[in-house]
């Protein structure tokens, strides 16, 4: 079973050795990133209009870090040897930033959530009894105290927590962004640009998310969707969609008019291997196509039926974060489909169904964030708040 | 505490904060039992390694081990287009055939006899130098009047001297 090759490439071109799992993995931290984002737009700024939002995001964003360390240690041949990289980093490469940057984000965004449930799981543990008390007490830390002083230490002590987790989540984002962009044997990858670009698509793919989780549960729990927040994340869904793709274009802008050596690979690379992922799927089917779908409803936001804003956001947010998935596949595969001497290519890559690192694992690791969203639901309701 | 004192409301965070400061000790504590002690000696790897790979046990011995037993092989071997591959890169280390010290036998030598063997180093591929035989096997073993045979390479080549 050998893969098509055209041109020369050395033995270690042929095989992609950075498989799906390490698409999903820039995938999954980036709609952590963006889910984090709008929770800080109400904890931080005070934006009143992502209220209905603000705890739901906030759960949604733990749930899917709770997993985005998954991909990799699946990718690993020894998984066991993954938690070498947290005791032992060596600062001379930029992955040892893993553990530190995943860990310490973590604490924050447990505290962050802590803080901000903490009332409720008092109230639910004065409620109950028997184990589930045990339980809840345990959560809250064997202190009952809801006294409107300590509550209002609680949002003081959430608010600096979620300014701190919005430079973190960067962080570990732009980290990401950052293992591609420090490449500089790969001329497809190896850009400055490449950290910003990620931490833009994070953005769109974590809002996109969130409208999409948003409308969902609130159609299951027969709850209005709010017009307001909705309009809103349309709104900084649009921002974040025409920066992060301005940028995306603005890189091969640059490549292509530099006409340096490598634009000879990528060129091809663009029209070849990736014209259905990057032409059909990144910029014309999940970034045009919603770009004016996302602008009809930013612009004529007043004159429009709530059914009809709700569905156009909901069409944009799902082919938005096809979109991401694409460019992520664009990046990590498409870097790996070219010689490194830049005179040969491998044709195709098409990941197997069944393999350890297929479509059927990427797909089981992604259902994971949100059996742990439905179980959180259960424990803390993130919209119960709103019910009264 | 004075009850007017704000910090009365403030249990639960110093709870939390225990709680984490509990959970870092632990992970430091917890991170110094997992690094293995010779880590960092010479560098970001552990130091005991160095020591561990000299005091393998030599596998390999070079084609003069197997000169006293097989010199007729290690004659037509030297004297052919194979005398710089190793015996043992063909067949196997010679720990594993032969007990030194006593000079024994301990086991078979794999020996094999497969078209597998001879593409591993002469199929025809765009990475090797241009200037070292390689042939497109099938094509090759066709217009020199073979059969396309799974050891097809042995009945015109010897592989220790094979042409
Ligand atoms: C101590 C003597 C001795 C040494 C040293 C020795 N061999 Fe052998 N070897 C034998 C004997 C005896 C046999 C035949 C026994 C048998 O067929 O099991 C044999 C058989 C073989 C066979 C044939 C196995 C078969 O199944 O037909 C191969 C191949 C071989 N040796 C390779 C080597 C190579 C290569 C080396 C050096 C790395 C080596 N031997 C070193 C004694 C030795
Ligand atoms: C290019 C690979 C290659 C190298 C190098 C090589 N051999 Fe072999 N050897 C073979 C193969 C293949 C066979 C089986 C040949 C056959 O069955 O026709 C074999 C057979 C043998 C046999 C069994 C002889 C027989 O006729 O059954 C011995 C003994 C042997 N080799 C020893 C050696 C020794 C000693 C050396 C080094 C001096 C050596 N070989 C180097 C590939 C190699
Ligand atoms: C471990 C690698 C290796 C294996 C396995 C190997 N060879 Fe070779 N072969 C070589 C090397 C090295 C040379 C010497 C090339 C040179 O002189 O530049 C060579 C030379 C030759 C030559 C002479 C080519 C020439 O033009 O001088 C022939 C024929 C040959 N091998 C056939 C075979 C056959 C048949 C087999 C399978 C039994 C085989 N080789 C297995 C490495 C290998
Ligand atoms: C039908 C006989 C025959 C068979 C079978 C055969 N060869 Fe050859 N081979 C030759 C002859 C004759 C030469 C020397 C003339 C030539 O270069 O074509 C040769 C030459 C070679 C050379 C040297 C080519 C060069 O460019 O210097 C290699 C390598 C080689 N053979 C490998 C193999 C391998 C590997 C197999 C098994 C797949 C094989 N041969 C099977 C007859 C054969």
């Amino acid at each position: 079973m050998f893969p098509e090759l055209t041109g020369f490439l050395f033995p270690n071109d042929i095989h992609i050795h950075w498989s799906l799992m390490i698409v999903m993995y820039p995938y999954i931290t980036g709609l952590v990133a963006g889910a984090f984002l709008v929770s800080s737009l109400y904890h931080v700024f005070g934006r009143e209009e992502f209220k209905p939002l603000g705890r739901f995001a906030l759960a949604t964003a733990l749930c899917f870090l709770a997993v985005a360390g998954l991909p990799l240690l699946n990718h690993l041949g020894h998984p066991e040897r993954g938690i070498n990289v947290i005791i032992t980093p060596n600062f001379t490469s930029a992955m040892a930033g893993f553990g530190i940057l995943y860990a310490s984000y973590f604490i924050v965004l447990l505290l962050e959530v802590w803080f901000v449930f903490r009332v409720d799981i008092i109230d639910t543990a004065a409620r109950s009894r028997g184990l589930k008390r045990w339980f809840f007490a345990a959560l809250a830390l064997g202190v009952y105290d809801t006294s409107p002083e300590a509550q209002a230490l609680d949002r003081k002590i959430t608010r600096v927590l979620a300014a701190i987790g919005i430079p973190m989540a960067c962080l570990l984002h732009g980290y990401v962004g950052f293992l591609f962009g420090a490449l500089k044997a790969n001329p497809w990858w190896s850009t400055p640009l490449m950290p910003v670009i990620f931490l833009f698509s994070a953005m769109v793919s974590g809002i996109a998310l969130l409208i999409v989780l948003y409308q969902v549960a609130m159609k299951l729990k027969g709850m209005p969707i709010e017009r307001n927040a909705i309009s809103a994340m349309a709104r900084w869904l649009w921002l974040f969609m025409i920066m992060s793709l301005t940028m995306e274009l603005l890189e091969i802008m640059m490549l292509a008019y530099e006409r340096a050596e490598e634009w000879e690979v990528i060129s091809h690379l663009l029209t070849h291997q990736l014209s259905f992922s990057f032409i059909s799927l990144q910029m014309v089917g999940g970034g045009l196509i919603p770009l004016i779908l996302l602008g009809i409803v930013v612009l004529m936001d007043r004159y429009m039926d709530d059914r009809i804003r709700n569905t156009l956001t909901m069409v944009s947010s799902l082919l938005l974060l096809l979109q991401v998935l694409a460019m992520r596949w664009n990046v990590v595969i498409g870097g790996q489909m070219f010689s490194k001497s830049m005179t040969g290519f491998r044709e195709t890559y098409v990941p197997e169904m069944f393999a350890k690192e297929g479509i059927l694992a990427a797909a089981l690791i992604f259902f994971i964030p949100f059996v742990l969203l439905v179980i959180f639901e259960k424990v803390l309701p993130t919209f119960r708040h709103l019910e009264s | 505490m004075n009850p007017e004192s704000p910090l009365i409301h403030a249990k639960h965070v110093f709870r939390a904060a225990i709680l984490l400061l509990a959970v870092l000790i632990a992970m430091l504590l917890g991170r110094s039992l997992f690094v293995p002690e010779t880590w960092g000696e010479f560098g970001p790897y552990r130091g005991a390694a160095v020591a561990e790979h000299r005091d393998k046990p030599i596998r390999h011995g070079g084609n003069d081990s197997c000169a006293m037993c097989h010199d007729a092989e290690y004659a037509e071997h030297a004297g052919g287009e194979h005398a710089s591959v190793q015996c043992e890169s063909c067949h196997g280390p010679v720990a594993f055939h032969v007990d030194l010290e006593e000079g024994e036998v301990v086991a078979e030598m794999p020996v094999h006899r497969s078209r597998e063997l001879c593409e591993l180093c002469h199929l025809r591929l765009e990475a090797r130098p241009a200037d070292f035989p390689q042939v497109d096997v099938r094509e090759h073993v066709l217009s020199n009047g073979g059969e396309f045979t799974p050891d097809a390479c042995f009945e015109c080549h010897d592989p220790h001297s094979p042409i």
